[in-house]
C-alpha cells in the first residue's frame, strides 16, 4: 500500500531543515522513516510535506566529552547497538538500542526520530528518562536543551516547537544499567519494558537511580517512588523487591491486544526486579 | 521525481511519484519482482534488499531515500542460472518450500555473513529476527546460512 500524496522535499543542512519544517501546515521531518512510513501507508496521518532530513551531514557522530555520551540524532539504531562507545558510557543505552523492533528496522530507524515520534512503545524514551539525559533542539530561535522530563507530553507528542528538529542526544555516563523487555514475538513491539539506571559509590550504595517504564498509557513513565526507595540503598533481594513493586504500582497501564492492565502491573514488576538486580551488579563492578 | 539508483551494478534513472515506496520502484518500474510484497505492514522481511550495504525492508523506504545510493536485490546473485552458493546451500538444505519469502532472507542473510562470516546459531537466529517464514519452522534456513560460513560479494 503506497503512502497518500505528499510533497518530497530533501533537506541538505540544519538550517533548511528548520526552515522547510517551519512551513506549512502538516509538514513533518523524515529521518529513517521506520515509525513514519508505516504510519502514512496505514493513513494515520496524511502529512502534505514530507522533510528528509536523512541526509544532513554532521548528525551521524558517537562521542563524549565532560563524561557525556554524545549521540548524533541520524545515528542508527543498529550502530547505536553496535556501538563501544555507548556499551562502556552507557550500558543501559546499548542494551536497549538492541532489543528494539528488529536488524533490518535498526538498519534505518533513528535515535532521533524514535524519541520524536513518541510513542508509548518505542524504546529509546525509557532509555532516556532513566539516564535523566538531555535533547539538542535546533529551531527557529536557536538551540535549547530539553530535558528527559520534559520532552515527552503524550502520545505521538512531544515539546518540540514548529520547525525544531532534535539534533543529538547527552546522556551522564550511568556505571550500571539494564533494559528488561517482553515482546510476543521476535520482531512486535514490547508488551511492556523497564529501563534503569544507576550511579554507585565503591560501597556498592546507590547515589541515583533512574528508573522508567515503556508501554504504559504515558510515554516513559517516570517510576520516581521506586527510585526514591534505591538511592541511598545497599541493594539487597528485599529492597530490590520492594522497588520493583512502586515501580508497578506507580506505572499507568491500559488494556489493550498486548495484554490486560493487570497483567501488565504484574509483568511491570517482574522486569523491573530483574533489570534492578542486573544493573545493581553491574553498577557494583561485580 | 526524477532519481537514480544503482541495482546490482546497473544505473538506472527513473520518473516516479514521491510516494512511491523502493519495493514498488524495484518490482514496477525496474520489473525486478525477485523482491516480494508479502505483509506490507513492515512486519515480515519478504521484501528485504540491501541498501549501501545494510539489509533493509523495501516496503519502509520512500524511493526518494534511496536516490543516488546502491541496492542489491536477489537477481543479483545467480550467475547464468548457476546459483550463488548461499541460494544453493538454501536449496541443499531445505531451507524453502513455497519460496515467496526466501529472496527476503537471502538479502538479510548475505549482510549479515559480510560481517560475520562465522557465525553461531545463535547470531544467526537474531540476524534473522526481521523476517518470516511460514513453511520451514527456521531450522533449516539457520542450518543453511550456517553452511556457508565464508563471506562473499556475490552472496
Amino acid at each position: 500500500m503506497r503512502p497518500p500524496d505528499f510533497e518530497f522535499r530533501l533537506a541538505g543542512t540544519v538550517e533548511e531543515a528548520i526552515a522547510a519544517l517551519g512551513g506549512e501546515d502538516g509538514t513533518t521531518a523524515l529521518a529513517g522513516g521506520q515509525s513514519l512510513i508505516p504510519m502514512m501507508r496505514f493513513r494515520l496521518i496524511r502529512p502534505s510535506v514530507v522533510v528528509d532530513i536523512g541526509r544532513i551531514e554532521g548528525l551521524g557522530s558517537i562521542g563524549s566529552s565532560d563524561g557525556l555520551l554524545e549521540v548524533g540524532a541520524l545515528v542508527t539504531t543498529a550502530r547505536l547497538a553496535r556501538s563501544a562507545t555507548v556499551r562502556s558510557l552507557s550500558p543501559l543505552w546499548a542494551e536497549t538500542a538492541s532489543a528494539i523492533a528488529d536488524p533490518l528496522v535498526r538498519n534505518l530507524g533513528t535515535v532521533g526520530g524514535n524519541l520524536a515520534h513518541a510513542d508509548p512503545l518505542n524504546d529509546l524514551p525509557a532509555a532516556l528518562v532513566a539516564a535523566r539525559g538531555h535533547v539538542t533542539v535546533a529551531g527557529p530561535d536557536g538551540t535549547r536543551t530539553i530535558g528527559s522530563d520534559d520532552l515527552f507530553a503524550g502520545p505521538f507528542e512531544t515539546a518540540l516547537r514548529r520547525g525544531e528538529l532534535i539534533t543529538g542526544v547527552r546522556l551522564p555516563r550511568g556505571s550500571g544499567g539494564a533494559y528488561e523487555k517482553m515482546k510476543r514475538a521476535a520482531a512486535d513491539y514490547g508488551v511492556a519494558a523497564v529501563a534503569v539506571q544507576f550511579a554507585m559509590d565503591d560501597g556498592g550504595r546507590i547515589t541515583q537511580a533512574g528508573i522508567a517504564v515503556t508501554g504504559g498509557a504515558d510515554v516513559a513513565a517516570r517510576a520516581a517512588e521506586a527510585e526514591d526507595l534505591l538511592v541511598g540503598s545497599d541493594p539487597r533481594p528485599s529492597t530490590i523487591a520492594r522497588a520493583a513493586s512502586a515501580t508497578a504500582a506507580s506505572a499507568l497501564m491500559v488494556t489493550d491486544d498486548r495484554g490486560s492492565a493487570r497483567y501488565k502491573r504484574e509483568l511491570v514488576k517482574a522486569l523491573a526486579g530483574r533489570a534492578i538486580e542486573r544493573a545493581a551488579n553491574r553498577g557494583g563492578g561485580t | 521525481m526524477r532519481l537514480t539508483v544503482a541495482v546490482n551494478g546497473v544505473t538506472h534513472r527513473v520518473d516516479c511519484h514521491p510516494s512511491t515506496l523502493l519495493v514498488h520502484l524495484l518490482r514496477e518500474e525496474l520489473e525486478l519482482t525477485g523482491t516480494h510484497v508479502g505483509c506490507d505492514t513492515s512486519s515480515c522481511g519478504a521484501c528485504t534488499v540491501i541498501l549501501d550495504g545494510a539489509a533493509v525492508k523495501s516496503c519502509t523506504v520512500l524511493a526518494g531515500q534511496a536516490d543516488g545510493r546502491e541496492i542489491e536485490t536477489v537477481e543479483g546473485f545467480a550467475d547464468n542460472h548457476r546459483l550463488s552458493p548461499l541460494q544453493q546451500a538454501f536449496a541443499d538444505h531445505f531451507a524453502l518450500q513455497c519460496g515467496f519469502c526466501t529472496s527476503g532472507f537471502l538479502m538479510a542473510a548475505t549482510a549479515f555473513l559480510r560481517q560475520n562470516p562465522e557465525p553461531s546459531e545463535a547470531e544467526v537466529r537474531k540476524a534473522l529476527e526481521g523476517n518470516l517464514c511460514r513453511c520451514t519452522g527456521y531450522q533449516h534456513i539457520v542450518d543453511a546460512v550456517r553452511s556457508t560460513r565464508t563471506p562473499g560479494d556475490r552472496r
